[in-house]
């Protein structure tokens, strides 16, 4: 959801709007600083989100401008963290913003010693193929007791904690759908 | 200048998660250490303040004298002294001041002319670090916050309220509230540093030996 | 967690033991200090080594790795001897005064329950209660009967004395006796509560989920679940995997926790029959059972109609039988899966936001297992140790011939959707920037991933069994709306054509709508409630509470809660037989005469008693989940169970210090119910092995989350902690020549990692059975591939780990192995 500023600035109130502009202070000549916030706050857009590392859930607003994400800190209206976060939490704008995120798809072929960049087009029907025949090779209808079992022991996925629910829910849909068994994650290991 | 600001560092609270550290970063825009310095066996670290480290959290492990581990945390920043030595070292007015509405000591890109050490060696609790291009590098109570009536980043961030922010008449009852809260706790020797001098209040419960408190030789 | 974060402010005692919150649940740790500081709260700090939540604990108490039920054996022996239980809750909400099957027994010397055939209890009947002739249970709510619960566990844990728990644990007598008055002190009268935080210091054991049973007899026996501030409550280490197993990305489950079908389940009739229970018979006259499950077959029909929708009808049994079987008793667990795949069973794998290369125990094994994959596709945010494997250490990329693809997805601020805390509130978060460059959301690459092996099997007539793929309902990403809000819909339910109950196409308001003749539909029914007609998408709602109104913190109008918005289950244990707060303090629920006020409770059904003081018949009894309605002191086979004993017993980890049992040669020296993988790689020092004679522990620390996959790229994080350590003792380091800071290697029988030392006063040596045993630890969360990639440099600690785990989960004992130290040549 998008928040108010106010969100932000939550004990600021009346002030705060005149605080950005840095207008309205009176300050003596040799003391005088800056009073406009060291991240231009004033114009980004803000949504809540909850952070992706521990399961205590705390809430954290994200502040972004021209699609980039300037500012992430503890959501001071969540009742669990107050506006808190702890060093992981606290580092999350490098998350956001880092070089060394995946980008392309990548693709390392058979005892290939190294990557090549794929577009998606290219990938997802390499992979759909690779499933197929993995999965009509190792289909079983009946097991050796002869009872129907409608399964694929040939496949198997992890994953994932770090999906959200609606996707996890997928997930498994697409899974069974494809008569996968060997199906775990982060809860058993 | 009104009483400012001052902080209220609670070490009977801190379990060192050290987000004050990093939220230090995030707001300011400070970039780790380059290259990343390696562990020297001790979950502290960097070893150092720095031009682009302001606040770190100092670690030690001691046994008091009923053999009980004592393992305590401590945060090494500007203290923001009230009459700051540093101020008063600098050869040019303008090259450190006091922000009116906070009192944070505050250094300006005119630090660059300054004498590193003479500044540095001013400060009682030997926290100045020089930048690459020679300008001095500190804490600066994230006074553009405050002054948007926000507290400072890492009182924000800090999950457990060691770190308390906010007018000094108010955090000086806080912290005498506290200190006899925690003397009554079984810690008899609990103390608040330089409680009249310094805008960065430390209460500690145990005898000051047991902290890792860095200040200058 | 039974209940949730703020909770943990109403505690009066908090014991931290398997567990590591101030470093791995950090802010977990604001409602411990607010606890301590304003709730007047203990906190006990039990662990192998004095870590940062030791460092604010009242107590602290060390144990060696391996012995936490020696060690609340004691602490139930402690209970028992001094009869320090909540009365009531006991006997009215617990099954501690029911009578035992007359055949069942423990044999102290062989350290083996009754039922056990050389390799598993595969005959658990004298494990039963003895009923009478309506098969109402047996009791004796004096709790003097020999065959009651109460007396059986205090026989068994008449052994575990302090001397006899302090040779095993290495936990100092008198520590011993400060933890256990602390604890059950503060805890044991009604009105007051302890709680209990524990993580993967619990489970990663091959006596996991026997540990968890330890405690929670412990705070049945105290009265602690239920109340505000009490609870068992598991520390989810991930920030939805709490969800992701809601959702059952498991073999054995389907969502909402319904079993997955076995082949012997041939028809949807015999699978609901199979797992429908019947609410045990109470004696007449008093409250019965809910026997929640018994709706079982309302939630099982409307998953399926959730997975195949209109192609789900009554005469295909609602397209239950394309939903794949396991074989009976098979085992399907990650740590099987490895195993598989290490016998090239496996032939292609999705490791899909995981890295399994580092995270699983015995991590040679995993690389080993994927370079023998036909293919693998890693769904990642950064490259991991798992996308990387096949250029790794001990590998030439010549010689691998696993095909790996590595998908670019789009990180947690970058879409839209709900996560489960560990205190079960699903919560909705946005999206505030796209992903960089080709990154997309994951819910996106399964629909394109889906769509292309969907188009594939319409193409070719030949493919194998293509039915459920054809017809799987998978109408999420047609229209304008989010698909994450579709998806979330889909997961609450609709009411369905023929509905009589709600208008076909609406949401249905929550479970209790549910039916099992294909009219509703829920992906999920535990999630029912969550997105309704009436108040929308409730996992978005943020209005936190008044502290003055809402005195416990239960924040019922922030996000939303399973079930139906309970903050805390098992309320209805929190109040006495007339319905009144044991903690008037800290309500939880009350009845004021007409309806409950406070929490949802577990039910709505009127107290147990009436005013009269008479058994109210209409009523029913606190734990709905369970057949019989009440805790389980012991572990009977009905309903939940564990499959290695009733009572837990103190065994040795596998890789152990003491090449014999401490409580006798006799004794089964580790846990008889473990199932070992067979392979080559397997391996398993000898017990008292001399050439691995220190005890290693892994375990994780605030900087660094899991693998590192996430932080290991973050340079703030980095410089807090930059590189792989070992943590020994001074007397250790002395006795191996190492000093602090040195490099060293840490070696087990299945692999070796480089450390820097950190030489400590936080871990001690243990005095166990009059020997001298050392600990070490070491985390998990660095490897080879960031942040400086170095195929040489082997720093990942589940190297060391090894690959057998508990009986009932498969989780691999990672926090309890034999290792050696020795300084860098």
């Amino acid at each position: 959801m998008l928040v108010t500023r106010r969100d932000f600035l939550k004990t600021s109130a009346v002030t705060a709007g005149v605080a950005i502009t840095g207008m309205g202070f009176a300050l003596a000549p040799v003391e005088a600083h800056a009073a406009e916030l060291r991240k231009d706050l004033g114009e980004a857009t803000q949504t809540t989100t909850i952070c992706p590392y521990c399961g205590v859930g705390c809430g954290l607003v994200v502040h972004a401008s021209d699609g980039k994400v300037i500012n992430i800190e503890g959501d001071s209206e969540h009742p669990i963290n107050q506006g808190t976060a702890c060093s992981k939490g606290a580092s999350l704008y490098q998350m956001a913003n880092n070089d060394n995120r995946l980008t392309t798809v990548r693709y390392r072929a058979a005892n290939a010693t190294e990557w090549q960049d794929l577009s998606w087009d290219e990938a997802i029907p390499m992979i759909a193929q690779r499933v197929k025949a993995t999965r009509d090779a190792t289909f079983e209808e009946t097991n050796t007791a002869g009872n129907t079992v409608n399964r694929t022991l040939g496949i198997g996925s992890l994953g994932s904690a770090a999906l959200d629910n609606e996707e996890c829910w997928l997930y498994q849909k697409f899974l069974r759908a494809m008569g996968l068994v060997y199906i775990g994650h982060q809860a058993r290991n | 200048m009104a009483d400012g600001k001052s902080f209220l560092i609670d070490t009977t609270k801190c379990f060192a998660c050290r987000s004050c550290q990093v939220a230090c970063k995030q707001w300011n825009e400070l970039p780790a250490e380059d290259p990343v310095p390696t562990n020297r066996g001790s979950y502290e670290n960097p070893p150092d303040l720095s031009a682009s480290c302001w606040v770190k959290i100092q670690f030690k492990e001691t046994e008091r004298s009923d053999e009980s581990l004592a393992w305590t945390f401590v945060r090494n920043s500007c203290r923001h002294c009230i009459d700051a030595p540093c101020k008063q070292a600098a050869e040019n007015p303008d090259s450190i001041t006091i922000d009116e509405q906070t009192g944070a000591v505050l250094f300006g890109e005119g630090t660059a002319s300054e004498s590193y050490s003479k500044i540095r060696l001013a400060c009682p609790f030997d926290i100045p670090r020089q930048g690459a291009g020679g300008q001095l590098f500190k804490c600066v109570m994230c006074y553009d916050r405050v002054h948007n009536d926000e507290v400072p980043a890492c009182a924000k961030a800090c999950p457990s309220d060691a770190i308390e922010f906010g007018d000094r008449d108010e955090i000086l009852s806080m912290a005498d509230a506290r200190l006899e809260a925690v003397k009554a706790d079984g810690f008899p020797d609990a103390v608040i540093l330089d409680r009249r001098d310094v805008r960065l209040l430390v209460l500690l419960a145990d005898e000051a030996s047991l902290y890792s408190l860095h200040t200058r030789d | 967690m039974t209940n949730h974060w703020i909770d943990i402010k109403n505690s009066d005692v908090i014991l931290i033991m398997g567990s590591n919150a101030a470093e791995n649940h950090p802010i977990s740790f604001r409602w411990v200090t607010e606890a301590r500081v304003n709730n007047g709260a203990k906190l006990i700090s039990v662990d192998p080594r004095f870590t940062r939540t030791s460092s604010k604990a009242d107590v602290y108490a060390p144990l060696r790795s391996g012995t936490d039920i020696a060690f609340l054996g004691g602490m139930l022996n402690y209970i028992l001897q001094n009869d320090l239980i909540h009365e009531e809750y006991v006997t009215e909400y617990t099954n501690g005064a029911y009578l035992v099957d007359e055949n069942y027994d423990f044999d102290p010397e062989a350290g083996l329950f009754s039922g056990y055939d050389g390799s598993s209890y595969s005959d658990k009947s004298s494990w039963n209660f003895q009923t009478d002739a309506d098969g109402a249970i047996l009791r004796d709510k004096t709790l003097q009967d020999p065959h009651c619960v109460y007396q059986i566990i205090k026989d068994h844990y008449s052994r575990y004395d302090l001397d006899t728990v302090s040779g095993v644990t290495g936990t100092p007598t008198e520590k011993l006796q400060e933890v256990y008055e602390t604890y059950v002190g503060a805890s044991y009268m009604p009105g007051t509560a302890g709680t209990i935080m524990y993580a993967m210091g619990w489970t990663q054991h091959t006596v996991g989920a026997q540990n968890i049973r330890a405690m929670s007899i412990i705070q049945l026996l105290l009265g602690n679940i239920g109340v505000a501030g009490g609870g068992v409550n598991a520390l989810r280490g991930e920030s939805n995997v709490q969800g992701s197993t809601d959702h059952c990305l498991l073999f054995h489950i389907w969502p909402g926790y319904l079993k997955t079908p076995q082949e012997t389940e041939q028809t949807l009739q015999a699978y609901n029959d199979r797992w429908t229970p019947t609410a045990t018979p109470t004696p007449e006259g008093e409250p019965a059972s809910a026997s929640w499950w018994g709706n079982y077959p309302k939630y099982s029909v409307s998953f399926l109609k959730s997975m195949y929708g209109a192609a789900a009808t009554a005469d295909n049994g609602f397209a239950y039988s394309w939903m794949p079987k396991r074989d009976t008793g098979g085992n399907y667990a990650w740590q099987c899966m490895f195993d598989a795949m290490y016998r090239e069973e496996i032939k292609g794998f999705f490791a899909w936001g995981q890295n399994p290369a580092n995270s699983s125990g015995h991590t040679n094994k995993i690389r080993a297992a994927l370079a023998k994959l036909d293919w693998l596709v890693c769904v990642n945010i950064y490259p991991t140790e798992t996308s990387e494997f096949w250029h790794g250490p001990g590998l030439n990329a010549a010689d691998v011939a696993t095909e790996v693809f590595e998908l670019p997805c789009a990180a947690s601020v970058e879409k839209e959707g709900s996560i489960t805390n560990s205190g079960r509130w699903a919560q909705w978060r946005y999206k505030a920037v796209d992903p960089p460059g080709d990154a997309k959301p994951d819910a996106e690459i399964m629909n394109e991933l889906y769509l292309a092996i969907k188009a594939l099997y319409e193409a070719d007539p030949a493919g194998a069994y293509p039915d459920p793929i054809l017809n799987v309902k998978w109408d999420y990403f047609d229209g304008p709306e989010i698909p994450a809000v579709l998806l979330a819909k889909e997961i609450n339910g609709y009411y369905l054509e023929g509905s009589e109950a709600g208008t076909p196409g609406t949401l249905v308001q929550n479970f209790t709508k549910l039916a099992d003749d294909g009219t509703t539909s829920s992906g999920n029914w535990l999630y029912s409630d969550s997105f309704t007609e009436e108040e929308g998408n409730r996992m978005a709602d943020r209005v936190a509470s008044d502290p003055a109104e809402d005195v416990i913190g239960l924040n019922a109008g922030w996000a939303w809660c399973w079930p139906v918005n309970r903050r805390i289950v098992y309320n209805r244990a929190s109040v006495d037989l007339l319905g009144q707060p044991y903690d008037t303090e800290h309500p939880v629920i009350t009845w004021d005469g007409s309806g409950w006020v406070g929490d949802v409770p577990d039910g709505g059904w009127a107290p147990m008693k009436n005013e009269d003081g008479t058994y109210n018949p209409d009523s029913r009894l606190p734990f709905i989940m369970q057949p019989d309605g009440v805790g389980k002191v012991f572990a009977n086979p009905v309903g939940a169970s564990t499959v290695d004993g009733p009572i837990p017993e103190h065994y040795e980890p596998v890789e152990s210090p003491l090449a014999t049992h401490p409580f006798g040669a006799a004794h089964a020296r580790y846990n008889p119910a473990v199932v070992f993988c067979e392979s080559d790689m397997d391996l398993l020092a000898d017990a008292g092995s001399t050439e691995y004679p220190i005890v290693c522990s892994t375990y994780r620390m605030v900087e660094h989350w899991q693998t590192g996959v996430m932080t290991r790229w973050v340079p703030w994080l980095n410089e807090l902690q930059p590189d792989m350590w070992v943590e020994m003792s001074e007397e250790l380091a002395a006795e191996k020549g190492i000093a602090n800071g040195e490099h060293v290697r840490v070696r087990s029988i299945r692999g070796e990692v480089q450390a820097v030392a950190i030489v400590t006063k936080r871990f001690k040596p243990f005095t166990i059975m009059d020997q001298t045993v050392h600990q070490i630890g070491v985390p998990w969360c660095f490897g080879w591939v960031a942040p400086n990639p170095d195929p040489t440099r082997e720093t990942n600690g589940n190297l060391l780990t090894p690959n057998v785990g508990d009986p009932n989960t498969r989780i691999p004992e990672s926090k309890a192995f034999m290792v050696d130290v020795v300084k860098e040549a």
